[in-house]
């Protein structure tokens, strides 16, 4: 393959179209797979989907990695047994915890590109900003299913905590377990040439 | 892996098939509005009886929309039950004694029994869980057999009972409208509704038709990622690698084994898709022609003034009661 397909910014923008979308399905197939970890009765489950849309991340950037997130949201919400009880909690259980992910992209700005840790500390950050949007949900939307006598901020910290902290672990774990093999990938100029 | 449903549409016959997407997505976001306004009795009573309407006139297995209503069942009975018990407002409608006697305990501990070893024999689980569970309170509250050693109380309020019922209503409500949207529409249409009716957004400098081609394209790759994660997963498995069984370490592992080569394939798939488009002269942003163009019917517009009105109707008792 020459090197001129990748000089036309028209053609740039419609790589990063198919990979933002190829990237969303494979999000999607992720947290289809992520149901042999058990699940919660009230949805939410351990899942990795977060990987492959900070990998998008890094590749192209904070914005195409917020809206992967938001289409992410979106199928997860058409695809995968939807349900709310306040027009607001869809914000807070789909889009603004998948959204969040695209923000990883600020940490390999900040903490450069050629080592795992910005990936771990992103991993860390939009994996607790994602709990956050959930642990809000909880208090604002699900009070009324918290057990009598228990605070509801309690509730909603440790039934959001019982699949986030797990999902945040196993990510990081993860990618600094396939860091290795990942990388080449992540070079534009080995990319789809010598690798395949 | 087989039994994950993508989309849930299912081809059939009837208005709501025949309806624009654009139609279905606005009057669902009405009708979900008025399930979330609705306060008192008859509206949620005239609101349960449009929905068996829709169902009926729509021709929609009703089935399918119980099956989409499954995964929600127990949360259903927990919030009900949760509310039966600790909501303590209103009038006492039920105020039962319950007799914690050695006989009680047996016969109830025989029901659990009878429960836990017939339970995969029975088709509905759900209704026979409910079915035991309250068999077992009734058993205790109103038989005495031989000396009880502890006595309880069961107090049922009013404001439970109302509570619980709108809150399992309009969850059930809303499931059920989510549900028939994906059962009746396509997700390549859903997605150019979804394309239109965001289309306003262009105000504001959002590029829409790029957010909905890559919604398009990603409903269509699911399907063929699934499909190779699983040819993965075969291969795997063809060397040992046991995917259904094994605890959480190697259940780590499984996802481990599986990431890497889907990387590898989702950054194949995307070039090649790239190029393929290119090949084709699509350039983002521009203007592009359709295969099938979406048209609006009088249908539609009947389907919108009534969920209008539905909406409009719900708000006026509301406000009026």
């Amino acid at each position: 393959m020459s090197d001129t397909t990748r000089v036309n910014p028209q053609n740039e923008r419609t790589r990063a179209m198919t990979e933002i979308a190829i990237f969303v399905a494979f999000a999607f197939v992720l947290e289809v797979i992520s149901k042999i970890f058990p699940s919660m009765p009230q949805g939410g489950s351990v899942s990795v989907s977060m990987v492959p849309i900070i990998v998008l991340a890094y590749r192209r950037g904070l914005l195409a990695g917020i809206g992967a997130g938001l289409a992410f949201g979106l199928l997860n919400a058409i695809l995968a047994g939807f349900y709310a009880v306040h027009w607001a909690s869809i914000f807070l259980d789909y889009f603004i915890p998948a959204g969040v992910w695209g923000l990883s992209a600020l940490f390999f700005l900040w903490l450069g590109r050629n080592k795992t840790t910005p990936f771990v500390v992103s991993v860390i950050v939009v994996g607790l900003l994602q709990f956050m949007s959930h642990y809000a949900s909880g208090v604002l939307f699900y009070g009324e299913f918290a057990p009598e006598g228990t605070p509801v901020w309690l509730y909603s910290l440790t039934y959001n905590a019982w699949y986030m902290v797990p999902s945040i672990v196993l990510s990081a774990i993860i990618i600094v377990w396939i860091w290795k093999r990942l990388k080449p990938m992540l070079t534009e100029e080995l990319l789809n040439r010598n690798l395949f | 892996m087989k039994n994950i449903v993508i989309g849930r549409f299912v081809p059939g016959k009837g208005f709501l098939y025949r309806m624009d997407p654009r139609t279905k997505i606005i009057s669902l976001v009405l009708l979900m509005a008025s399930a979330f306004v609705i306060r008192n009795f008859t509206a949620m009573f005239m609101a349960i009886g449009f929905m068996a309407l829709l169902l009926v006139a729509g021709r929609i297995n009703i089935f399918r929309v119980l099956s989409g209503l499954r995964p929600l069942m127990y949360l259903l009975a927990f919030t009900f039950i949760f509310q039966l018990l600790f909501n303590t407002q209103g009038d006492l409608v039920v105020a039962w004694t319950l007799h914690y006697s050695p006989l009680n305990i047996l016969m109830v501990t025989a029901l659990v029994m009878l429960w836990f070893f017939t339970k995969r024999h029975v088709k509905f689980k759900f209704f026979f869980f409910l079915a035991t569970l309250v068999g077992a309170v009734a058993l205790v509250a109103n038989l005495r057999l031989g000396p009880a050693f502890a006595t309880g109380t069961l107090d049922i309020y009013e404001s439970a009972l109302t509570t619980g019922f709108f809150i399992v209503m309009r969850l059930m409500i809303i499931v059920t409208l989510s549900t028939v949207l994906t059962l009746t529409t396509k997700p390549t249409d859903l997605n150019l509704g979804l394309e239109s009716v965001m289309s306003p957004l262009k105000v504001f400098r959002i590029r829409t038709e790029e957010m909905a081609m890559i919604i398009s394209i990603s409903l269509r790759y699911i399907p063929t990622l699934l499909d190779e994660a699983n040819k993965i997963m075969l291969a795997q498995a063809s060397r040992g690698v046991d995917f259904s069984e094994g605890k959480f370490k190697a259940k780590i592992m499984q996802i481990v084994s599986l990431l890497v080569p889907m990387f590898i394939i989702s950054f194949k798939r995307s070039d090649e898709l790239a190029n393929a488009m290119e090949a084709r002269s699509f350039v983002p942003g521009q203007p592009r022609t359709r295969l099938h163009q979406l048209t609006w019917g009088l249908a539609d517009t009947a389907a919108l003034v009534v969920s209008l009105l539905a909406l409009t109707a719900v708000i006026t008792t509301r406000v009026v009661m």
